[in-house]
């Protein structure tokens, strides 16, 4: 009962503290605004992808009537050259709790097989830098960020109120146990932060439907949510518990915010940048400008080979057998093989990359705020691995395109429509 | 020296001074009494000039222009530097009245108000109350102050520490100063005072000469008053 | 005042506690300052070594003609500024190697915030994250309660009836909180100063001093404002928890806010609406490798006139590279319109954004930090605009020597690399007038408030 009656005083110290309630409505408007602005860029990313499926679509559209009305379809070099292929990176639908990386990569790639996984339209979509820079109000950054400042407003003077007003001995003679006094406290503003927290991730939830499609993520998000929470209260109790003075408690929750939240990640990103620079990626573009330009070069009989050692299968073919290559089929093994060679640079950046990565993760334990992002962006598909992972589909696309290039034209298939379908089929299989 | 002639004062509706008239003489201590809201702390900000009287007039040292360089104030909580010795807080406030002392005239000044040479260069985060008040009583004493304003100087205060400012209070007044010491410590007010007076809802209601009136008499008179 | 602020600065330094942060915020900014400087160092080394192996590969290509040439492109390199060290501005989050090519021009690639893990929200550990979060909350929390103290102390009558004014206290007090942050700018830049001064010029110094003046006159409007509202509501957890709720409304919410919303007055193109509007107007021009339409054939008629000749086999130069130059130049057109559309958006994106300084000086302060640093959108677009002129003049020659003939690996290795030409802060000067007014702007209004405050605020 007693406990309850803290609970209900706390309540009424709450609303009547008009700076608390203020502040409790900024976050909350800002949750709003975050949503918002999350739907927002989900909403652009899925148009975006819309059209370009549509014109995708009408573009097959046009050539299946083409080749339907014609008696002979043409070779296997020609139909899969009328074959417009992408790669889009559909946004989760969590994407409105959390931007993540979202804005650092492309989500839209035409696929030709000339193409990389580090083309030009791989890059980030048209933005203003230094708003890019400045990041967005986006939710995770909300419960990252905030909410502990929104504790550390909501409970700096717990107990320091009274400290100040010389009363706190009156509490401690009333009540007997401060520190269960000052964690009663706590705990009213930690549920009413987690129940408003909690209300617009179901909100988000339930406008997309994500329920059953993403529980585990949600589950997930929900357990981060509560340890981060709980990380934060334990300091900030322990600072209440330990100092005196509302000023002092301030300052060493602000101190610890600091900390945490700017000056460690900030410490580890500039370290992380000192061990492994922004790198130039020379091997890639070697491969992509001085190595290509030899590969183009070459007599044909050691594009031949080369070709064979990518695909030894070729050997069984019919063209095979002529010891040669086409000139018509010349420029498909040059793709293939500047393939090949950009996907082993590529191979080295990621294992750079991942070198730097491995630093990141091996801060955690000192660096929680960067866990906790990490995890959440992970969770929510926009993290570094999930656009990875978007880069993978990608050259595995342009594998099948490259594999059916060569393969189809060196067996001199006999393109139907059965084949064409086919043919379609394959390349659209890793598109969702 | 002080003369407030029918001040008025208001804050908003409340009337914390009414027609208040009073007197203090070179070489006289004034003890005023009243309880909390009487209006003391009002007619202190009055004649330091924190507050401007709705009507009547102050006039001190017979000019009706507040001068502070005359006038001496002791709070009731000489709350100093805590960060500076008992000798550079005086300094301090020294030099920002206009006065240059070297620290044998300072550690005079300290001296003469009571404070013992070895706690001059200590620092006043480690000073009694009653020391913080002697420090603070030689800063208007240092100023060459003709008139002394102190606020409930008493409260707080240790009986030896009190009994040392009262003698300090009279020593000021020998020498020609005009003291005017608001307070709620009848005691302390008829062992110092050479005048009290009695402060009622903003009210003088009652003069007397310290002389005349036991400790005793005093206090009947001041509940008699303050009941009615 | 001059007592006061001595006393002032007395208390400050017997205090324990400031000491201890003093301390701690000087040695951080002593080594962010260094870090930043040897991160700085690392990444220029790195980008030379990148530049001298592509300088390599090109120097090697002995027998190719001028088009292959082309077609084989060089690279634009994003130059590190000296005071990058300080701030890093957008530089993390650009791109920085832009491939230079005949027929197209490509986007700049590779930013290092998509080279791994998200890490911090608040940049990297450098003097501009220490100057601009960190060290005005310590200036905050020494201001807060600078009024209070002396009223709330009882000490504040004595002062005045000592012969001081109000006035003199709060500016004495102001002044002496000011000069703790400047003494910590002043290790900053000293810093710099000690470990880049040879490669110091004028217009370093210049930005500089300009990027110490805007941080001081933020510092003086946070200290001013703090001390503003102590004065305005004399208690001082009041003045504090208002001046920090303003503090995170200017650094976190607003920047961003604002940065949104001016991104949605004047909305920029997705990449693929871009660039189907590029290809469209392209594909309406010559194109070098499908001469077919009309355009060829002007070219043709105009070409033979000019030489004096029937037919193309009787020119005394190679066609493919007037053509391959005619196409490359409406292709420069193409993207003088829809690139010169876009920096034009980004630009009025910029200046609608410094006016939000007129309610935040925190966002004056940011421009100002990453412009005279050299790492903000300014000398991005201008980077971006020279690496585009370079290649315009570069494919031009290839072109040129492709039509008249006679190449040799000479002719290659006289082709002189990309150079950025750091732009003179003073050049841009009128770019970032609108900061600069803003700030000032503040200054003297918190001061003028607080002339005014003084004057009406009643010590009882």
């Amino acid at each position: 009962m007693r406990v309850f009656n803290i609970l209900f005083y706390e309540f009424n110290h709450f609303r009547r503290s008009s700076a608390k309630v203020l502040t409790y409505l900024i976050f909350v408007f800002a949750c709003i605004y975050s949503i918002y602005s999350g739907f927002e860029l989900q909403n652009q990313q899925q148009t975006t992808i819309e059209t370009i499926k549509n014109e995708q679509k009408k573009e097959i559209l046009l050539v299946s009537k083409f080749f339907q009305n014609m008696s002979v379809l043409p070779g296997p070099l020609d139909v899969l050259g009328y074959i417009p292929t992408y790669a889009t990176k559909h946004p989760s639908p969590l994407l409105p709790l959390g931007i993540g990386q979202s804005e650092q990569y492309g989500y839209y790639k035409k696929i030709t097989n000339w193409s990389s996984t580090y083309d030009n339209d791989m890059v980030e979509e048209i933005a203003n830098p230094e708003r890019l820079v400045n990041g967005n109000i986006d939710f995770s950054f909300l419960i990252i960020f905030l909410l502990p400042i929104l504790l550390i407003i909501f409970t700096y003077n717990i107990r320091g109120f009274e400290q100040d007003m010389r009363f706190d001995k009156l509490i401690e003679i009333q009540y007997g146990s401060i520190s269960k006094w000052i964690l009663i406290r706590f705990i009213f503003y930690i549920t009413l932060l987690l129940l408003t927290v909690l209300c617009f991730m179901f909100f988000v939830v339930i406008v997309n439907d994500a329920f059953f499609s993403h529980i585990s993520e949600i589950k997930s998000l929900i357990f981060l949510l509560l340890i981060y929470v709980l990380f934060f209260t334990t300091i900030f109790y322990f600072i209440v518990l330990k100092s005196y003075g509302s000023s002092a408690i301030a300052f060493k929750m602000i101190s610890v915010w600091l900390i945490l939240c700017v000056i460690i990640p900030g410490t580890v990103h500039q370290f992380a940048s000192i061990i492994y620079p922004t790198h130039y990626m020379t091997d890639y573009l070697d491969s992509n400008r001085k190595e290509s330009y030899e590969i183009f070069d070459l007599p044909t009989d050691s594009l031949y080979v080369s070709l064979l050692s990518i695909y030894p299968d070729l050997s069984q073919t019919k063209h095979a057998k002529e010891n040669n290559i086409n000139n018509d089929y010349r420029r498909n093994a040059l793709s293939a093989i500047i393939n090949h060679m950009n996907k082993s640079a590529i191979n080295n950046i990621e294992k750079q990359n991942e070198l730097k990565n491995q630093l990141i993760c091996s801060s955690y334990w000192f660096n929680p705020v960067s866990f906790i992002q990490n995890k959440w962006n992970n969770y929510i598909n926009t993290d570094y691995y999930s656009y990875q992972e978007y880069r993978s589909e990608i050259q595995k696309i342009l594998d099948t395109k490259l594999s059916l290039l060569n393969f189809e034209s060196w067996n001199e298939t006999e393109v139907t429509m059965v084949v064409y379908e086919d043919y379609l089929k394959q390349l659209n299989a890793f598109m969702e | 020296m002080i003369k407030l002639d029918k001040v008025d004062k208001s804050f908003d509706s409340y009337k914390a001074l009414n027609k208040l008239s009073l007197n203090v003489n070179s070489g006289e201590i004034y003890g005023l009494l009243g309880a909390n809201g009487a209006g003391k702390s009002t007619t202190l900000n009055l004649i330091l000039g924190f507050l401007k009287p709705d009507s009547g007039f102050i006039k001190i040292n017979d000019v009706n222009i507040i001068n502070t360089d005359i006038i001496g104030y002791i709070p009731e909580n000489v709350n100093l530097y805590p960060y500076l010795s008992g000798i550079e807080n005086l300094d301090y406030f020294c030099k920002l009245s206009g006065f240059n002392y070297d620290n044998n005239e300072l550690s005079s000044f300290l001296n003469e108000c009571g404070l013992q040479e070895d706690a001059h260069n200590k620092l006043i985060s480690n000073y009694s109350k009653g020391m913080r008040q002697k420090v603070g009583i030689a800063i208007a004493y240092s100023k060459k102050a003709k008139v002394y304003l102190l606020d409930e100087p008493a409260s707080g205060l240790d009986p030896l520490s009190s009994n040392e400012l009262s003698d300090l209070l009279k020593k000021l007044a020998a020498n020609g100063s005009a003291i005017l010491m608001a307070s709620h410590d009848l005691f302390r007010v008829r062992e110092t005072c050479n005048k009290i007076g009695i402060l009622k809802n903003g009210n003088l209601i009652k003069e007397m000469d310290a002389k005349e009136i036991t400790s005793e008499e005093l206090e009947k008179v001041y509940l008699n008053f303050m009941k009615n | 005042m001059k007592h006061i602020l001595f006393n002032e600065l007395i208390g400050l330094f017997r205090n324990r506690l400031f000491m201890i942060l003093l301390g701690v915020f000087s040695i951080s900014l002593v080594l962010t300052t260094y870090f930043g400087i040897i991160h700085n160092n690392k990444q220029i080394l790195s980008q030379n070594d990148a530049k001298e192996h592509i300088r390599e590969q090109w120097d090697e290509m002995n027998h190719t003609n001028p088009h292959n040439a082309a077609h084989f492109g060089s690279y634009a390199f994003k130059p590190i500024t000296i005071l990058n060290s300080i701030d890093e501005g957008i530089n993390g989050i650009t791109g920085n190697v832009i491939r230079l090519e005949g027929h197209r021009q490509n986007d700049v690639m590779f930013s290092e915030a998509s080279q791994s893990l998200l890490i911090s929200n608040f940049g990297k550990l450098k003097p501009s994250l220490l100057l601009q979060f960190i060290i005005p909350l310590f200036l905050i929390f020494l201001a807060f309660n600078s009024y209070s103290s002396e009223r709330e102390s009882g000490r504040l009558k004595l002062l005045l009836i000592q012969g001081s004014s109000l006035n003199k206290i709060i500016f004495s007090k102001i002044i002496a909180i000011w000069s703790i942050g400047l003494t910590l700018l002043l290790i900053t830049t000293f810093i710099q100063f000690i470990f880049t001064n040879s490669l110091f010029n004028i217009d370093i110094l210049i930005r500089l001093i300009l990027l110490f003046l805007s941080y001081s006159l933020y510092y003086l409007i946070l200290i001013s404002l703090t001390v503003f509202l102590s004065l305005l509501f004399k208690n001082s957890t009041s003045a504090l928890s208002l001046t920090l709720v303003l503090w995170v409304m200017w650094v976190v919410f607003l920047p961003k806010i604002f940065g949104n919303t001016v991104e949605k007055i004047n909305p920029l193109p997705t990449r693929v609406e871009f660039q189907n509007n590029m290809d469209n107007d392209r594909s309406k021009g010559i194109d070098g490798h499908n001469p077919s339409n009309e355009r060829k054939d002007e070219l043709i008629k105009s070409t033979l006139i000019q030489y004096g000749v029937n037919s193309l086999s009787d020119l005394p130069v190679n066609f493919r590279g007037i053509l391959m130059q005619a196409d490359e130049e409406y292709g420069n057109s193409v993207w003088d319109k829809h690139f010169g559309a876009l920096y034009l958006q980004l630009t009025n994106q910029k200046n609608i954004y410094q006016f939000t300084g007129l309610i935040n000086p925190f966002a004056s302060l940011q421009s100002l930090s990453m412009a005279t640093a050299g790492s903000d959108m300014f000398h991005h677009l201008n980077f971006l605009s020279q690496a585009e002129y370079y290649r315009r003049d570069l494919i031009e020659l290839l072109n040129n020597k492709w039509r008249d003939g006679d190449w040799d690996e000479n002719f290659y290795k006289s082709i002189k690399d990309f150079h950025y030409n750091s732009p003179s802060f003073l050049s841009f000067f009128w770019k970032y007038i609108l900061d600069f007014v803003f700030l000032f702007l503040w200054s003297i209004i918190l001061v003028v408030l607080l002339k005014y405050l003084t004057k009406k605020t009643s010590i009882v």
